[in-house]
């Protein structure tokens, strides 16, 4: 069952600039996960493509629903209400991490970089006030596709790359952005789909523009922004219907490289925003 | 036969305990422990609820160490069948204290203190009239207190318990509880799929569960389903 997860958390001393990157980042929920199953967190660790989690990068302040931040320019000041989301694509890691979601107040607190982080709440369910936090079976989350709905808004939230042969693409063509969300999902759920599912996606609109996400060794180039798919011809219902639960499951799994590291954030959304 | 009591408790005082404490700011979330209600409505070695607990472990104003014990003095409500579920706020305000404890000589030496005592900071409490509900579920009639007292400042608050009519058990299925649980007292006997953390000393609770397993339904209730089969449970 895929799950994603927002943390609330609260830091006890400022968070360093330096320390705000994805590594960090990837490095507390390894350390969280750590703490209760070391096993798990080597194996998670040592996944070499494909991971079994994405997460996001740290966001300051209340939800504002239509951006995300990927950079901070200055640290962050004790006691700021800051929020991360944690995804997990396997069926079992929820449960297997169950321990440390119910006992995070008796563990020591928690540290990005040099900052003590206090968790206040993790929100596992649909809210309103928190688009993020959903969870979803994949059995559901292909029983609740539409069948014939054409029509697919993504919003690339924090840039998004892919890896084309050796190199990095930050241009989402149909084929990247779908076989990204296709490997993933016939990996992680019982459902496989075929590889042609992509054929007969077209892109009908894009407002895009490349952003640059930088990590203490590099500078990715990636892209954010809406971009519209349309399924186009005479299609059956199934096929529609296995294309628009991957638009859905995009919310889970992110989309192209590094989304264990805050990159590929996406969503549908039901209309451009 | 099994009874659900559905208990309103409203402050007539500002309550206080610390849910977290960051940095000198102590604040108090909006959520009341099942083991703190459990105390607060005096079922803990009562007599009258027949939950008396060895003499070692007795329950007293002054007590020889400050160890909870929780497992030993919520045994036996278990074996008498009486369950408190956690609290949710209905309505609710908070307020903000500063407090300090201070020496007001005018002339003091310094001296480090010899104890890991807070002596200044500020309290977020929940202001008076905020209300919250919960349930309590027994096997047999309960005549419960009127006024209690809670928190850390004994603050006063008026309890009123109505007892829900016709229940119905219902066998295992998947439903959505929006209440919070103390998720070791509902995990051993439901599957719990989905929830949210409320991270609070000494066991986080858990809210919006959609978990399988049996519950209650109530006459006149629509929509209401509570989860059977729960009792204090602890992880050791």
């Amino acid at each position: 069952m895929p799950y994603s997860l927002v943390l609330n958390l609260l830091p006890r001393s400022p968070i360093p600039q330096a320390h705000l990157s994805g590594r960090h980042l990837h490095a507390l929920f390894l350390d969280l996960v750590q703490a209760i199953d070391p096993a798990l967190a080597n194996a998670l660790h040592q996944q070499q493509s494909e991971k079994a989690f994405t997460l996001s990068p740290l966001q300051v302040g209340n939800p504002k629903g239509n951006t995300l931040q990927w950079q901070h320019d200055r640290s962050i000041s004790a006691g700021t209400p800051c929020w991360w989301r944690i995804s997990l694509l396997d069926e079992t890691l929820f449960g297997r991490l169950t321990h440390l979601w119910l006992n995070l107040n008796t563990q020591k607190s928690w540290h990005l970089g040099a900052a003590d982080l206090d968790v206040i709440n993790i929100l596992g369910t649909p809210q309103a006030t928190q688009p993020w936090a959903n969870f979803s079976t994949y059995a559901q989350l292909y029983e609740q596709a539409s069948d014939c709905d054409r029509l697919i808004h993504l919003k690339f939230y924090t840039p998004t790359t892919f890896r084309v042969t050796n190199y990095d693409c930050a241009l989402p063509t149909k084929e990247l952005v779908f076989q990204s969300l296709l490997k993933r999902w016939n990996q992680y759920s019982q459902i496989s789909f075929q590889k042609t599912l992509i054929e007969p996606i077209y892109p009908s609109f894009f407002d895009i523009r490349t952003e640059i996400a930088i990590d203490n060794r590099s500078k990715f180039i990636g892209c954010v922004g809406n971009i519209t798919f349309q399924i186009l011809g005479d299609i059956d219902p199934s096929t529609i219907q296995q294309i628009n639960t991957l638009a859905d499951f995009a919310v889970f799994a992110g989309i192209g490289r590094k989304t264990p590291m805050g990159m590929g954030m996406v969503r549908r959304h039901p209309r451009k925003s | 036969m099994t009874m659900i009591y559905h208990c309103t408790l409203e402050l007539h005082d500002s309550l206080y305990f610390a849910t977290r404490e960051i940095g000198r700011l102590y604040e108090t979330e909006p959520v009341l422990h099942n083991y703190a209600l459990s105390y607060v409505l005096g079922l803990i070695d009562n007599p009258q609820y027949n939950t008396v607990v060895p003499e070692e472990h007795a329950y007293r104003y002054f007590c020889s160490e400050q160890v909870p014990k929780y497992e030993e003095h919520l045994t036996p409500l278990n074996q008498q069948g009486i369950y408190v579920t956690p609290a949710r706020a209905v309505s609710h305000t908070a307020i903000l204290n500063t407090w300090k404890y201070a020496d007001n000589r005018y002339h003091v030496e310094m001296e480090p203190t010899s104890k890991n005592i807070p002596s200044f900071g500020r309290t977020k409490e929940i202001a008076p009239e905020s209300q919250f509900e919960f349930f309590l579920i027994t096997e047999k009639a309960l005549v419960l207190q009127r006024w209690v007292r809670i928190g850390k400042w004994a603050s006063k608050a008026r309890l009123e318990a109505v007892e829900l009519p016709k229940l119905t058990l219902h066998s295992a299925g998947e439903f959505a509880y929006p209440h919070p649980l103390n998720p070791l007292d509902v995990m051993f006997t439901n599957q719990v799929l989905s929830y949210d953390t409320v991270n609070m000393p000494p066991v986080s609770l858990i809210r919006n569960v959609r978990m399988i397993g049996e519950f209650y339904t109530v006459e006149g209730m629509q929509g209401l389903k509570i989860p059977a089969k729960m009792q204090y449970r602890f992880s050791n």
